[in-house]
């Protein structure tokens, strides 16, 4: 069954003419290996494109190999699988929140993970072990949230204010703890905390991978519910949903799917925000559909976030982070002006 | 009104005894006397080099930037009639701290002016964050004002991050004043800015009764001879302009903003007046009690009283929340 949800009011609903999403969605879907392959091609030495096509199938020098293989092909799986958890977790948070603002970045979700990864990187923990950390400051902030809105109802406004609180909480505990850093793990913890996709390896993708394999089937298996959750608990009890369960099961998913994303990468702004609202403006409410484009979308994001981050101010980078923060402002102003004119 | 004077001359004791102790405790132990010493006139001891060099301006400072915040907090509170607005929560802190970085910081702008970069950066970070919050059938909820202050606050301070990433230098310097610290406050600043501070809180006073009509209604306030917007307009850029001393003087300071007024409600009731009073009292003394919680809890070094404010005010807000049951 295909629900199609238009609820009390949302950004960007008025979807794409009909007749042109197939093309948009394909563009889309194109633009991941062509973008892809791109990223491939770009490093502290640049390769041709034929010559990295050989590399990415075994072929050609050997240097090439190790290096579009061993170094940039984990770079930008990492930045297409996080992009991806980050976006369908917004989409996901903005219905269970019932607000087109929703995103892990002000529930705590992503504030819970920096705290944890800062204690980590002040403890000298090995950095192969950043990414546990940084997951299991997500979990608890996540857990924390729960157990606090359990006995209010666990209706969206609880579920907001107490995330902004939490969130307050951790990143205030994190500037705490920055400033008690040793001078040398100053500057690992400052950039883990600006977002960057600088040197992920294999481990990183099958970490952020094995979340998502978990993540993903689950939040598919979701959508239906949250569809009608969006219409309002009552209508919801009436279409048989479990509504606590549900609204505890998506908690629970969005946070694995955000928390890997950070768990690799560190903070990255806005793309779990943003991602949703443009999945909505081309492929409208439709459930899976908005929900398969949201991730695809913040993948491509992300991509392109690190990709500007490289080539922006070359040869100095600038962490995808901050890309996806600074770019973000202008299109959160761009949606507020949109909604004025509604 | 007996109640109300009591509780209030109770508040101002309790400041005043703050005020003694951020004096007279600190990272050094001073005895009692050598500080009363250093007060009276005392000269050229260490003591009081410690007490009129250090201690003084940043009493002073948490003094003005605690008032600031309390009464910027009640006329948020009352302007929006959302128990959850705060210069923090709306992204004026976030704002005004950006500004500051970025003009005093980068533009090269004398420190006399961080106020008003604050004031500039502030009022943009409010406009931007209530037009985001405002759009919509159900208007201003709650909910949407905290979630809009959050993107806000949440993107600014992503653009300040950069900033610091591109410029180490710049970032050694205000990391600690980000983390919304006194120390370091020069007493000259305070002094500068009061002229400022006491027109704000004059329009302050002047807004209680306008605030209390509005609390009835826009309908019944329009009634009562009162223009809504024009108040909202009015205690919106007092609020901004007290917000912004306090970024000025003590760097972003969350949840004195929100916590304060409540409190305040709940001792003396809801009229503007008396509450105005009684948070211009708590806002000082919640700050300046951080302030001396910081100094003393991780001896040698100092927490920022701003990382203290927001431990436990943002439980508060938690609290707020789980109280709050409407829905979105």
């Amino acid at each position: 069954v295909t629900v199609t949800v238009h609820p009390h009011e949302r950004v960007g609903a008025v979807p794409m003419a009909v007749r042109r999403r197939p093309i948009i969605v394909a563009a889309l879907v194109l633009a991941v290996p062509a973008s892809a392959l791109y990223a491939l091609t770009i490093g502290s030495s640049d390769l041709s494109v034929s010559d990295t096509a050989a590399a990415l199938v075994g072929a050609g020098d050997a240097g090439d190999i190790f290096v579009v293989r061993g170094l940039r092909l984990p770079r930008v799986l990492v930045a297409l699988a996080a992009g991806a958890g980050l976006g369908a977790s917004g989409m996901l948070l903005q219905g269970l929140l019932r607000n087109p603002l929703g995103s892990p970045d002000v529930i705590g979700v992503t504030g819970g993970a920096s705290l944890t990864a800062v204690l980590a990187i002040g403890a000298e923990i090995p950095p192969l072990l950043l990414p546990a950390a940084a997951a299991a400051g997500a979990a608890l902030a996540t857990v924390t949230l729960h157990v606090l809105t359990t006995r209010a109802g666990a209706g969206g406004a609880p579920l907001v204010l107490a995330g902004i609180g939490i969130h307050a909480v951790a990143s205030s505990a994190t500037v705490l703890a920055v400033t008690r850093l040793p001078f040398g793990r100053l500057g690992a913890a400052e950039v883990w905390l600006a977002g960057s996709l600088h040197a992920r390896n294999w481990t990183h993708v099958t970490a952020v991978g094995a979340a998502l394999t978990a993540g993903v089937p689950a939040a598919f298996a979701l959508v239906r519910r949250l569809g009608l959750l969006e219409l309002g608990a009552e209508v919801a009890t009436g279409a048989g949903v479990p509504v606590r369960s549900t609204r505890i099961q998506l908690l629970a998913v969005a946070t694995v799917l955000a928390g890997a994303a950070v768990a690799v990468t560190g903070p990255i702004g806005f793309v779990a925000l943003g991602a949703p609202h443009i999945a909505r403006r081309i492929v409208g409410h439709a459930g899976a559909a908005t929900l398969a484009t949201a991730a695809l979308v913040g993948g491509l994001l992300l991509l392109a976030a690190d990709l500007l981050g490289q080539r922006l101010f070359h040869p100095t980078p600038i962490a995808a982070g901050v890309v996806t923060a600074v770019l973000g402002a202008p299109y959160l102003l761009w949606l507020l002006h949109r909604w004025g004119r509604r | 009104m007996l109640r109300r004077s009591g509780v209030t001359g109770l508040a101002a004791v309790a400041l005043a005894a703050l005020v003694v102790a951020s004096v007279a405790i600190g990272s050094v132990t001073l005895p009692f006397a050598s500080v009363m010493a250093a007060l009276r006139g005392a000269r050229d001891t260490e003591a009081h080099l410690i007490v009129a060099d250090l201690r003084m301006p940043r009493t002073v400072a948490g003094l003005v930037a605690g008032a600031c915040l309390g009464v910027a907090g009640v006329l948020l509170q009352g302007a929006t009639r959302n128990p959850i607005a705060s210069p923090s929560l709306l992204g004026i802190t976030a704002g005004g701290g950006f500004a500051v970085v970025v003009g005093v910081a980068f533009l090269g702008l004398p420190p006399s002016m961080a106020v008003w970069a604050a004031f500039a950066g502030g009022a943009i970070a409010a406009a931007v964050a209530l037009s985001l919050a405002s759009t919509g059938r159900e208007g201003l909820s709650p909910v949407r004002l905290a979630l809009s202050g959050a993107i806000v606050s949440a993107l600014l301070a992503a653009w300040t991050a950069a900033l610091l990433a591109i410029d180490q230098r710049t970032a050694d310097e205000v990391r600690h004043w980000l983390a919304g610290s006194l120390t370091g406050r020069d007493v000259t600043a305070a002094r500068s800015l009061l002229p400022l501070v006491a027109v704000a809180l004059i329009g302050a006073w002047l807004l209680a009764r306008p605030l209390d009509a509005l609390a009835l209604g826009d309908e019944t306030a329009m009634g009562l001879g009162q223009h809504p917007t024009k108040i909202r307009l009015a205690a919106g850029c007092v609020a901004v302009l007290l917000s912004a001393v306090a970024v000025a003087l003590a760097g972003p300071i969350a949840f004195v903003g929100l916590a304060v007024p409540h409190l305040a409600r709940a001792l003396v009731g809801a009229d503007h007046r008396p509450v105005l009073i009684l948070s211009a009292v708590l806002g000082p003394a919640m700050l300046l009690a951080a302030d001396i919680v910081g100094r003393v809890v991780a001896r040698p070094t100092e927490v920022q009283a701003g990382v203290l404010t927001a431990l436990l005010g943002a439980p508060f807000l938690v609290h707020l929340a789980v109280r709050t049951r409407t829905t979105t």
